[in-house]
C-alpha cells in the first residue's frame, strides 16, 4: 500500500490516502447510483455503489463525495466536472475511483444537476461499466493532465 | 370521459389481462373508463396528439416526454418490478462476455427504444465501433430471440420478462450473455392533473389489488404480482433524469 497526497482543486486543503494496485472489476450489467446535495455530500447510494466503494452505507450518507477521490484523477477533471454542472450541464467521463481498502475501479460517470422548479437541488451521478480501450486513453490523458498540474505525488 | 391508455410494451397473451384490470377499476371506483391499448408506439403517439389520456401507462423512457413536456403526474408503478434487459447468443457461440464480441456483428433490435437504449448501454464494454454493428430490426423481442436462435444474428436484444417468458426449446437454441441488473427504472401509471378527482380515487384501488385473490389474480395476469405502490413527483423525476443519462 502506497500513501500519497490528494489535493482538492477548490481549495488549499489536503488528505492523505492509501493505494494499492488492485482493481476492482466492475460489475457486469449495473448502474452505480448516488445523489448529493448542492454541496456535494451525498444523500443516496445503490448497493451497488455501496458494494463496490468498500464504504459502510452508514459512512457514505453525509460524507463528501470526494471521498471517491483517486490521486490519479486529476484535478482539472473535477474542476471541469463541477463548473459543467453548476451551468446546469451534465458531465461526462471516465473516472478513476479510490475504494475503502485503497484499491481502485474505473467507470463511465454522467454526472447531472436535479432540477425542480427551475432550481438545482442536487447532483446525480450515473456511472456504468466503461469500455477499457477508453479507459486506456483516459489513463494516458490523466497521468499528462497530472504532469502539467505537477501534483503527481 | 376518462381514457385509460396501455402503451404496447405488453405480451401478447397480457391482453385480456389489462381489461380484467379495467373492469375492476371501473367497478370499484365507479367510474366509467374507456380502455385504449393501441397496437404500435406510432399509433400511441397518433392518439396521444389527437387527444391526450387521462391516464397512461407508460415506459421509462417516453415518462420523462409526458411529465416534462405534457404535464403529467405520476400516480404509481409496479412493485418491485423493473425494466430489465437480456443480451442474448446463439447458445453454441463462442464468446462467453460481452468484451469477448468481435466485428462485423449482426444485433438483432425491437421496435422497443427502451430496451434497444439499455442494451446498448450493456454493449459499450466491448468497444465495438457503431459503423461494425449491423442492426436487424424485428417487430417484437419473440422475433429476436428466434433470429438469434437460428443463427441469424449475433447478439439480441430482448426484455428480461419477455426471455423468462420463452419457451424452453427457444431457450435451449439461446445462451444469456449478459443481464441487466438496474433496478432503478420500471414503467409507471401517469395522469393529467384536469383529472385528480379520479386519479385519488384509482391511486388507492391500485395500490391494494394485491390484497385480495381477485386483484392478485388480475396481477399475476399482468405478470405484475407484487402489485403497484405510489410512485411520487421526486422518484419520478430522479428515474427521468436516470434514464436520460442512458440516452448518451
Amino acid at each position: 500500500m502506497v500513501e500519497k497526497t490528494l489535493h482538492y482543486f477548490n481549495d488549499s486543503t489536503a488528505r492523505t490516502v492509501y493505494v494499492t494496485d488492485i482493481e476492482f472489476p466492475y460489475p457486469d450489467g449495473e448502474l452505480i447510483v448516488s445523489r448529493t446535495d448542492t454541496n456535494g455530500i451525498i444523500t443516496h447510494a445503490n448497493q451497488v455503489f455501496v458494494d463496490i466503494s468498500g464504504w459502510q452505507r452508514e459512512e457514505i450518507i453525509g460524507a463528501p463525495h470526494c471521498i471517491l477521490r483517486h490521486p490519479d484523477m486529476p484535478k482539472a477533471a473535477y474542476a471541469d466536472l463541477w463548473a459543467t454542472i453548476q451551468r446546469g450541464e451534465r458531465w461526462m467521463g471516465y473516472v478513476k475511483n479510490l475504494r475503502k481498502d485503497g484499491g481502485f475501479y474505473w467507470v463511465y460517470a454522467t454526472v447531472l444537476p436535479n432540477i425542480r422548479q427551475g432550481k438545482v437541488i442536487g447532483y446525480s451521478s450515473i456511472r456504468r461499466k466503461p469500455c477499457r480501450n477508453q479507459v486506456a486513453e483516459a489513463e494516458a490523458l490523466y497521468a499528462a493532465m497530472r504532469a502539467q498540474e505537477g501534483s503527481h505525488v | 370521459m376518462f381514457k385509460m391508455m396501455v402503451v404496447p410494451d405488453y405480451m401478447p397473451d397480457q391482453f385480456s389481462a389489462w381489461y380484467m384490470l379495467n373492469t375492476h377499476l371501473q367497478k370499484t371506483a365507479d367510474i366509467n373508463i374507456g380502455l385504449v391499448m393501441p397496437e404500435s408506439f406510432a399509433e400511441v403517439a397518433q392518439l396521444q396528439k389527437a387527444t391526450p389520456a387521462a391516464m397512461i401507462y407508460a415506459n421509462p423512457f417516453d415518462a420523462g416526454h409526458y411529465v416534462r413536456d405534457q404535464g403529467y403526474r405520476p400516480l404509481v408503478r409496479p412493485r418491485e418490478q423493473f425494466d430489465e434487459v437480456v443480451l442474448v447468443c446463439p447458445a453454441d457461440a463462442a464468446y462467453q462476455r460481452i468484451e469477448d464480441l468481435q466485428t462485423p456483428l449482426r444485433l438483432a433490435v425491437s421496435h422497443n427504444e427502451d430496451a434497444n437504449f439499455i442494451g446498448q448501454r450493456l454493449l459499450e464494454p466491448a468497444g465495438l465501433p457503431e459503423s461494425d454493428v449491423e442492426r436487424q430490426h424485428k417487430d417484437n423481442f419473440l422475433m429476436v430471440a428466434s433470429a438469434v436462435a437460428r443463427g441469424q444474428a449475433d447478439v439480441g436484444i430482448v426484455s428480461a420478462d419477455v426471455y423468462a417468458q420463452l419457451s424452453d426449446i427457444t431457450r435451449s437454441r439461446l445462451k444469456v450473455l449478459l443481464q441487466s441488473r438496474i433496478n432503478e427504472i420500471s414503467h409507471v401509471w401517469l395522469y393529467l392533473p384536469q383529472w385528480q378527482a379520479e386519479a385519488d380515487a384509482l391511486q388507492p384501488i391500485l395500490t391494494e389489488l394485491h390484497t385480495d385473490e381477485p386483484g392478485r389474480r388480475i396481477l399475476t395476469s399482468l405478470g405484475m404480482p407484487a402489485g403497484f405502490e405510489i410512485l411520487d413527483e421526486e422518484s419520478m423525476e430522479f428515474m427521468i433524469d436516470l434514464v436520460d443519462t442512458l440516452r448518451d
